[in-house]
């Protein structure tokens, strides 16, 4: 009656939204935490009656550095931080959100017209477009949380988004990566993040804030225009 | 087809009279008794006349639908009249016109009736008939007249003629207050957009006749001798329906709509937006009809869907928005021009797609869309231009209270607001229901027009809301709760309190020519709404004749469509029983009860009002500090919330003075709504026009003698030229 | 037809109690005893006993639209299947109709809140407006959902005979997902609290109270019967989604039928009874959750409201995209 797969699926998808969504900083990061785990038990799911030993500790690992790791880093770079709420960004919350909706009917149509047989235990034909969306949906919504966020921190998430949704389409395309590949985005990831984390850090002691608009600011081509809309409105009174 | 000649006849004759009368007997300069009462007898006359041919004329459309159940009332429907040389000019009346004819001679004599009072109870001049209110009258004639003609025309030249005379007379009556800028400026808009819509017209119909060959130039030798492809056929299709939204106010193309409808006379702006929209709608369905329901694909369908989504979109969300009350109206008209698009759309889309049922079930929608829309926008024109006139303002921000003065009005507005809406037991959910029952079952196609479907019933549903939200705030603000501006300086109304004993009899006896229309109208609304099955029989009638859907059983129309309206009447009923059951148990509780009074009256009403409303206090306060109420929701207020939840797409511009010191005296506060289209497009357009203009300015330097040169030197150009052509050869 | 009749003013007048399950809910929750489970009918007797005082500025309108309201929710609640039962009335599009009625008499609390001239009763009337125009949206992607799966308009054949899980492609999930979203709905349209506070009476957190602020007498004991009723309406929509769910679940044992056919204890008599007390049980524990959250979460803002009914909105689409082709 439950398909778990679907479930877990459906869920990532949920979460990739509320992210899209959510103006809190903590809320975001524990977003991603949760997704980074499911993210990394869904090929279990997917190879349900062989599970080899090796996988199930390869799944532990990921899900270890993923959801625990990786947010505990931001997490502790972020209570040095002074404004734990994302600004305003560049496009609403409330139009991001429906935009999120469209890059996942977009994902469904583009799996829909490709034809993807060779996936390894996946009943139906719904569960293999589903997975191939959410792969697909997890990449837009990486980089539009990269391109739409001011402060950096946001913009780590986005790409932690995308490494989601990347490892995702790779357990499509191939039944599952030979293992070798997988540490090696693993540890790609890690480092990634490090020193991401340690640019953060400079960041915020320079500036006292993670804000990217400020070093927009300060290379000289103009600063904040993008906020100053047709209404004459001030910044300010549009703080969620 | 005698008879349709026949009035028409009688209705431009009947234009003249007000020339006669203004020629022959003279303007109004000093106050002669023999000659006021001479002028009004020729006006009684003129109208009278032009009443009983708009009449007729309604009588010939009622005789084509009776044609459709077998009555065989007139075999007569084609007339050729013979110009010269082989160039003729084809008229024909079928169903579709018909019916037309029918909402176009319907309208025109309400309004005609309006105006005897709306004129001639103006503060100004009243009682005479000046050179402007003759012309207005003449051109009147000619509008009716010419729509007429349009919806007959069978031939590219008559339908031009036709069409041209509609928009050079239109305009003519729009700009009736030329004193003033904002008239000028919305007829200027009107002029410009319905002459870019004839040259598109021109050059499509004159692509098609290029490509018919021989024959002449009606419509059926067009069609016949056709040598364009498919496709070609949509890409004309799609410039002609490009041609014809301009006139019918789609959304990007309706800049001139909320310019030029506000600022002309009232039963003009009913005529224009109940009707001549329409003619628009007419166009398009000719042209269907015409290129061949069976050569689109589905692209078409979904290009049209597409756009009426869009436009209703932005049309509901404008409504919303707007704080002048014609201004809302305007608006509206664009609302529901997408969503008469929305139906024929889906229509095209079914007949491309070979679903008959879905085919019937929308444009039956979309006619019956047509006829609530022509009577619940003149209904709303006709009292707000009552109230415009009587108050001298139009911002629902300055007015308020206003039931007590005009009760009978403001029940006709609500009976015409939430026919808008499309609340059930009103007509205008009945075209709403027949929309829906087809966009959902364009849900089953399995192409990717299912997505449109989806998309366009969630935008209806939230249309409902928006225009829920726009039209309350109207009505509310104008017509319920406090006033808000004192009514020392507005003397006209302190003229009126004098007949605000409300009595039923001095509604009906003062401006009762203006009352009288509106009352028919809200009671057709009702009607309709109540019972309509007879309208629909004859709209599915149409239907099958006209798109030739003669196929579908009958059997699912009872299912799917006469079933269900019949259980709504009976829904009807029950709710009424129930409301009558509960009013009765309410009055048995309350029938004992004395009136709690606070200052001591004597009478003892249950149902007195005498309390002050609560409002935590502030409105004894303020009321006490000054004459009028002003601490009170305003019309933005009220829509402020949605309009700030959907930004980016109303475009509002807002002048506050920020507040720096603790103690602050004074602030203001200015919200404006301007139009996406009209500031971003066509200001960018008209900016590059200006640039060309100034680019070109050293070409002429406004002398006289200038001008004669470049005369002299074309001809001499030309001439020469002939010349040279001609030794060449 | 004359059962459906006399179960549907069972639960017209068991609605009041049900109400009341939300205030034992809450009161339970924090340690009190809580309101006496027949307090809501004191309340209505009370009001109905009283006086009427209207102020000056009021028009008809504001007289009459209490009655429209409630004769507007009647005539709904008899398109409303109760358990596996049909309804008094269907026909061929009646959902349309149904939400347009709603809409009716909202239309018409609206008009009688800014009647009365009060700037407080205007800025209720926006919010309401504005948050019911969300809802729409969310509930007309349900009802497409619905119309996908079943091809059909009318609301009783969404639920009888449990159209919408057996003879459809819907697993269990899509199901949760738009039950939450239904649940989300009840509380944006009956003013519970993310949405707004039913208790406070400041002007700042009032939605639906503050539109009844000049309501005295009869015409508020008519006021608080529809919002009771129209708790009920949602709910058993609610219900009623979830009723096959745990008949084909066999979560709760049916009551055993005997294989007599005729007199009382017929097969005709015993099925319906227990699929009732499903549907009953199902309809309270909804009222619980309502206490439930209502106790657990505090007012949002006004400005998270639309995006609390736009998360509703995505689980809609999710819950559409799982059973699009299924």
């Amino acid at each position: 009656m439950i398909d778990l797969q679907v479930g877990f699926l459906s869920l990532i998808l949920l979460l990739n939204i509320l992210t899209l969504g959510s103006s809190r900083l903590k809320i975001l990061i524990k977003n991603v935490a949760v997704a980074g785990t499911l993210v990394s038990i869904l090929p279990l799911l997917f190879s349900y009656p062989k599970i080899a030993a090796a996988s199930v500790a390869f799944a532990a690992v990921m899900m270890l550095v993923k959801g625990f790791i990786i947010p505990g880093l931001l997490y502790f770079s972020i209570r040095k931080v002074s404004d734990p709420i994302e600004q305003v960004p560049i496009i609403g919350y409330h139009i991001s959100v429906i935009i999120g909706i469209v890059f996942i009917l977009l994902a469904l149509l583009i799996s829909s017209k490709l034809s993807l047989h060779h996936l390894p235990s996946s009943p139906t034909t719904l569960t293999r477009d589903l997975l191939f969306a959410t792969a697909i949906s997890t990449i837009f919504v990486g980089l539009f949380l990269l391109m739409t966020r001011w402060k950096a921190i946001t913009q780590v998430l986005g790409y932690l988004i995308m490494e989601n949704g990347i490892y995702l389409l790779g357990t499509i395309v191939v039944g599952h990566m030979p293992y070798i590949l997988e540490v090696a985005v693993l540890l790609d990831l890690l480092v990634a993040v490090m020193i991401m984390g340690i640019v953060l850090l400079n960041i915020n002691e320079t500036f006292n804030d993670i804000d990217t608009s400020l070093l927009v600011a300060r290379s000289g081509s103009g600063s904040r225009s993008g906020m100053e809309s047709e209404s004459g409105y001030s910044k300010d009174q549009q703080n969620d | 087809m005698d008879l349709v000649f026949g009035s028409l006849v009688v209705i431009f004759l009947a234009g003249v009279i007000p020339i006669f009368i203004i020629v022959g007997v003279g303007e109004n300069k000093e106050n002669k008794e023999s000659k006021e009462s001479r002028k009004n007898l020729w006006l009684k006359i003129f109208m009278i006349l032009l009443g009983v041919g708009i009449f007729s004329e309604m009588l010939v459309g009622l005789i084509g639908i009776f044609n459709l159940f077998s009555f065989n009332l007139n075999s007569n429907l084609k007339v050729t009249f013979i110009l010269f040389n082989g160039i003729s000019m084809h008229f024909r009346i079928d169903t579709l016109s018909s019916y037309f004819i029918l909402i176009i001679s319907f309208v025109s004599l309400i309004s005609l009736i309006y105006s005897y009072d709306y004129f001639f109870k103006q503060e100004e001049n009243s009682t005479s008939l000046n050179l402007s209110r003759t012309l207005n009258y003449f051109f009147f004639s000619v509008l009716v007249g010419s729509m007429i003609l349009v919806v007959c025309s069978d031939d590219i030249l008559s339908f031009i003629f036709s069409w041209e005379l509609m928009g050079i007379s239109s305009f003519l009556l729009i700009i009736y207050h030329h004193q003033k800028e904002e008239t000028r400026h919305g007829g200027l808009y009107y002029f410009i957009f319905s002459h870019i819509g004839v040259t598109l017209l021109i050059f499509g119909f004159a692509t098609l006749y290029s490509y018919a060959g021989a024959g002449d130039f009606s419509f059926n030798s067009l069609i016949s001798n056709c040598k364009l492809s498919n496709a070609m056929k949509e890409c004309l299709f799609i410039l002609f329906f490009v041609a014809f939204s301009l006139k019918g106010g789609v959304f990007p193309l309706h800049v001139w709509l909320p310019l030029a409808h506000p600022v002309a006379p009232a039963h003009i702006s009913a005529i224009l937006s109940g009707v001549m929209i329409k003619m628009g709608f007419y166009g398009i369905f000719r042209m269907y009809l015409l290129l061949g329901p069976e050569s689109f694909s589905s692209k078409v369908g979904s290009l049209i869907l597409f756009i009426g989504i869009v436009s209703a979109l932005m049309g509901g969300l404008y409504t919303m928005a707007q704080n002048n009350l014609k201004k809302m109206l305007a608006y509206c008209s664009v609302e529901n021009a997408g969503i008469i698009l929305i139906a024929m759309g889906m229509g095209m889309l079914a007949i491309s797609l070979g679903n008959k049922l879905v085919a019937a079930l929308s444009f039956a929608g979309a006619l019956i869309h047509i006829l609530n829309h022509a009577l619940f926008k003149s209904l709303l024109f006709l009292s707000v231009g009552e109230i415009v006139q009587k108050t001298h303002n139009d911002s629902i921000d300055k007015m308020g209270g206003l039931i007590k003065y005009f009760p009978y009005t403001g029940v006709c507005f609500l009976i015409g607001a939430l026919a808008v809406i499309g609340v059930p037991f009103l007509n205008g959910f009945i075209g709403e229901f027949l929309i829906y029952n087809s966009l959902f079952r364009g849900i089953s196609f399995n192409n990717f027009s299912f997505i449109i479907s989806v998309l366009s019933i969630l935008i209806l549903a939230f249309l409902g809301m928006t225009s829920f939200m726009g039209f309350i705030k109207a009505f509310s603000f104008t017509f319920l709760g406090e006033s808000r501006v004192t009514f020392s300086s507005l003397s006209s109304l302190s003229s009126l309190s004098s007949l605000s004993s409300l009595s039923s009899l001095s509604f009906f006896k003062n401006d009762r020519y203006m009352h009288y229309p509106i009352m028919i109208l809200a009671l057709l609304c009702l009607l309709i709404g109540i019972c309509p099955l007879l309208i629909l029989k004859t709209i599915f009638a149409i239907v099958d004749k006209s798109f030739k859907l003669q196929s579908i059983a009958s059997g699912d129309y009872y299912t799917y469509v006469f079933l269900p309206f019949r259980y709504l009447s009976l829904a009807l009923g029950i709710f009424i029983v129930i409301m009558m059951i509960i009013l009765f148990i309410r009055h048995k509780l309350l029938k004992n009860k004395s009136s709690n009074h606070f200052d001591n009256h004597v009478d003892n009403h249950v149902d007195d009002h005498n309390v002050p409303t609560w409002d935590c206090g502030y409105e004894m306060t303020i009321k006490e500090k000054k004459d009028n109420f002003q601490a009170c929701y305003s019309g933005n207020s009220f829509s402020f919330s949605m309009v700030d939840f959907l930004r980016p797409l109303i475009l509002l511009r807002e002048n506050y003075g920020l507040i720096k010191e603790f103690f602050v005296s004074n602030t203001r506060y200015q919200v404006e709504i301007r139009d996406l289209v009209e500031v971003k497009i066509i200001s960018k357009f008209l900016k590059w026009i200006s640039y060309l203009k100034s680019a070109g300015q050293w070409i002429e330097k406004g002398s006289t003698q200038m001008h004669i040169f470049y005369i002299a030197i074309s001809l001499f150009l030309t001439v020469v030229g002939f010349f040279i052509w001609g030794i060449h050869k | 037809m004359m059962r459906q009749l006399i179960l549907l003013l069972i639960f017209i007048i068991i609605s009041p109690l049900l109400y009341a399950i939300i205030s034992r809910t809450k009161a339970f929750l924090v340690g009190k005893k809580g309101i006496p489970f027949l307090f809501n009918y004191y309340t209505l007797i009370k009001l109905f006993r009283k006086n009427v005082i209207y102020s000056k500025t009021i028009t008809p309108i504001f007289k009459v639209a209490p009655i429209i309201n409630l004769s507007a929710i009647l005539l709904v609640l008899m398109f409303l299947p109760l358990g596996n039962l049909s309804p008094l009335l269907s026909f061929k599009g009646d959902v349309l109709f149904i939400f347009y009625l709603l809409t009716l008499g909202k239309i018409f609390m609206v008009l009688a809140g800014v009647d009365t001239g009060s700037s407080f009763e205007g800025m209720g009337c926006a919010r309401e407006v504005f948050f019911s125009a969300l809802g729409e949206i969310v509930l007309f992607l349900i009802f497409i959902m619905f119309y996908r799966l079943t091809n059909q308009l009318e609301l009783s054949s969404y639920f009888v005979e449990g159209k919408l899980i057996l003879h459809s492609k819907a697993t269990l999930i899509p199901i949760i997902f738009i039950s939450i979203a239904l649940f989300v709905i009840l509380l944006l349209e009956n003013a519970r609290v993310p949405v707004d506070d039913p208790l406070t009476h400041l002007e700042l957190t009032m939605i639906h109270e503050v539109m009844i602020l000049d309501y005295s007498g009869p015409d508020l004991g008519i006021i608080h019967l529809t919002s009771q009723l129209k708790m009920f309406f949602y709910a058993a929509l609610i219900s009623n989604l979830l009723m096959p769910v745990t008949s084909v679940m066999s979560i709760v044992p049916i009551i055993p039928v005997m294989p007599v056919t005729s007199g009382m204890f017929s097969v005709d008599v015993i099925l319906p009874f227990s699929q009732l007390i499903v549907f009953t049980a199902i309809l309270i524990s909804v009222y619980v959750i309502v206490g439930v959250v209502e106790s657990s979460m505090g007012r949002y803002q006004l400005k998270r409201v639309p995006k609390f009914v736009l998360s509703s909105l995505v689980l809609v689409v999710l819950a559409t995209i799982l059973t699009w082709r299924g």
